[in-house]
């Protein structure tokens, strides 16, 4: 590899789970789209808020509770930070990027009527299709559905020809996670700002990978999960362009979202707080916040460099395998890389893999009419991060010979 | 691996009995939505319950094909109940410690599926469907008991 932006020694000593035996072998940690690891910063930082700070948020006026508050409140500016947000009003915290979209299509829904339309992609999560199904059955809203091409990347010309009066939303991933296609959201956003159409973006596997400024791309909605980004489970963000989520409708009640409550009249909290009902994950928050540190003092745009050229390696060694055939060969790339054998099922390479230490995905991916399109059952993915290295898909490669070996 | 025997991979290879049976008095088609296996099983049943031929289309891991290929060798001129007993004994195989009657070879290669809790139901899925077909009926999922 060209010199590195890093020293990735010293930034894998730093994830302790990597460091052990898997079925006898050296783990190969090759499934980061599905969730990432943790660096001890993360670790650390969720231990110590529970040794010593940890209260219910913004209720106490005991000592622990301002602790609390503050460490909570101090990851959403991180947040804000971290992907440009005007302004922490526009950072709400969901569980993740399900319930992100989840949020944002229960209140909107509730602004649409039979008829309306929601344009999404065909490589799109189950995540950001199942909530517009819903609204689709529930109030008979349509979906419009922008299509793919062979490389797996979106069909511009035919998404610009979807928009009419009745849309309502674009909702597509920056990131697609079946076949790491990175979609040119920038321009994507300028195609429906003149249609007057809000966009959602998924960002769910573009944050974790490289430099995201909301204000530059100009979306007015965008999830991610925290567990993609070296964060803890059970938490991620759903930005919202302040001016819309102002007037949007609520999505649960509960405490924390409101001011006061008498059976006559209920005065909602401020934004983003009205979205937020119920005891949040705090902790989650501040390792959140902690994930966030980590990755700015590696810098986004140096993971980013060093993440593209593991996925030229693992492409070059890949493709000179016999008989494997990639599926996703978008011109512009995150760092994964799925592909498939016509004569090995997908999950006979999965469990030989896994044997000799090397975890990868098979399957779907979540992401059904990705697989239909390209005409196979589910696909292996290997998806790198940060913290993989040119050893990592060397031991993949070796494995795929071994699988290949036993099943031809 | 223990669950890669010569005599799976040989019937995954080329698996036996497949293919539609034009005939058929039962078939079934088995299901599983989480990797999206898919077996049909076709049985010809005479009056008496006796299984005179038995086919399968499968499309799925090496375990899945060979499990449908060695059952399709398994229960030709069967009658119902013996078909039946066979099921749950393969079942019994796969899926329990206690080492039941075993079904004898070649479907005790199967065998080395139980360390593979993830792939268990790819062994599973052709028998279930032999037993849903066996009883009449023509859809099932690993999602839900035979
Ligand atoms: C592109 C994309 N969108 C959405 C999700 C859902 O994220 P989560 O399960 O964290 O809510 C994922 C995760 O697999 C994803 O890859």
């Amino acid at each position: 590899m060209n010199s590195l932006p890093f020293n990735i020694d010293s930034i894998r000593a730093q994830f302790p789970i990597l460091h052990q035996q898997v079925n006898g072998h050296r783990l190969a940690f090759l499934d980061n789209a599905a969730s990432s690891q943790r660096p001890d910063a993360v670790i650390d930082a969720v231990s110590h808020y529970y040794r010593n700070d940890h209260a219910n948020v913004h209720r106490g006026v005991h000592h622990l509770s301002h602790r609390a508050t503050d460490a909570y409140e101090g990851a959403r500016e991180k947040v804000r930070a971290f992907i440009n947000a005007r302004s922490i009003r526009e950072i709400v915290f969901t569980s993740g990027t399900t319930e992100s979209i989840n949020l944002l299509a229960s209140s909107l829904g509730q602004t649409m009527q039979a008829g309306d339309e929601v344009i999404v992609s065909r490589m799109e999560h189950h995540s950001n299709i199942v909530p517009w199904k819903l609204l689709a059955e529930r109030i008979g809203i349509v979906i419009k559905v922008a299509p793919i091409n062979q490389q797996g990347e979106l069909v511009l010309d035919e998404l610009a020809k979807l928009f009419s009066e009745k849309t309502k939303l674009l909702a597509i991933a920056h990131v697609s996670n079946a076949l790491g296609t990175i979609n040119p959201v920038a321009d994507i956003v300028a195609l429906a700002k003149q249609h007057d159409v809000p966009v959602l973006l998924d960002g769910a596997q573009a944050v974790p990978h490289s430099k995201v400024d909301v204000q530059a791309i100009d979306c007015d909605f965008y999830a991610f999960s925290s567990h993609k980004m070296c964060g803890p489970t059970g938490i991620g963000v759903l930005y919202a362009r302040e001016s819309l989520l102002e007037n949007m409708p609520l999505f649960m009640g509960g405490g924390e979202m409101v001011i006061s409550v008498s059976f006559e009249k209920t005065i909602y909290n401020d934004l983003p707080y009205r979205f937020e009902a119920g005891t949040p994950p705090i902790a989650q928050a501040i390792g959140l916040g902690a994930a966030i540190d980590y990755l700015e003092d590696i810098g986004m745009d140096n993971i980013a460099a060093y993440e593209h050229q593991l996925l030229e390696l693992a492409t070059t060694a890949l493709s000179d395998i016999d008989g494997l055939r990639i599926i996703g060969t978008a011109a512009e790339k995150a760092a994964v890389v799925s592909f498939v054998f016509d004569d090995i099922h997908p999950h006979d390479l999965g469990t030989v893999l896994d044997h000799q230490g090397v975890a990868i995905r098979t399957g779907h991916h979540c992401a059904n009419p990705v697989m239909d399109f390209f005409g196979v059952p589910g696909t292996v993915r290997a998806s790198l991060a940060f913290y993989n290295d040119a050893e990592d898909i060397e031991q993949l490669v070796k494995a795929l010979h071994v699988a290949v070996g036993m099943f031809r | 691996m223990q669950v890669y025997q010569k005599t799976v991979l040989e019937h995954s290879r080329k698996p036996h009995h497949f293919g539609q049976l034009a005939t058929a008095t039962h078939s079934a088609e088995g299901f599983n939505p989480l990797c999206g296996d898919k077996v049909t099983v076709y049985l010809n049943m005479s009056s008496n319950g006796t299984i005179s031929a038995a086919r399968h289309e499968t499309s799925g891991c090496a375990i899945c094909m060979s499990s449908a290929s060695m059952m399709a060798d398994a229960i030709q001129a069967l009658n119902f109940e013996t078909a039946k007993a066979l099921c749950l004994q393969v079942n019994t195989m796969l899926t329990s410690d206690s080492s039941g009657n075993p079904p004898g070879m070649p479907l005790q290669s199967l065998e080395g599926v139980r360390a593979f809790p993830s792939r268990v139901k790819c062994a599973t899925l052709p028998w279930q469907t032999l037993l849903t077909a066996m009883m009449g009926e023509t859809l099932t999922t690993t999602e839900q008991e035979a």
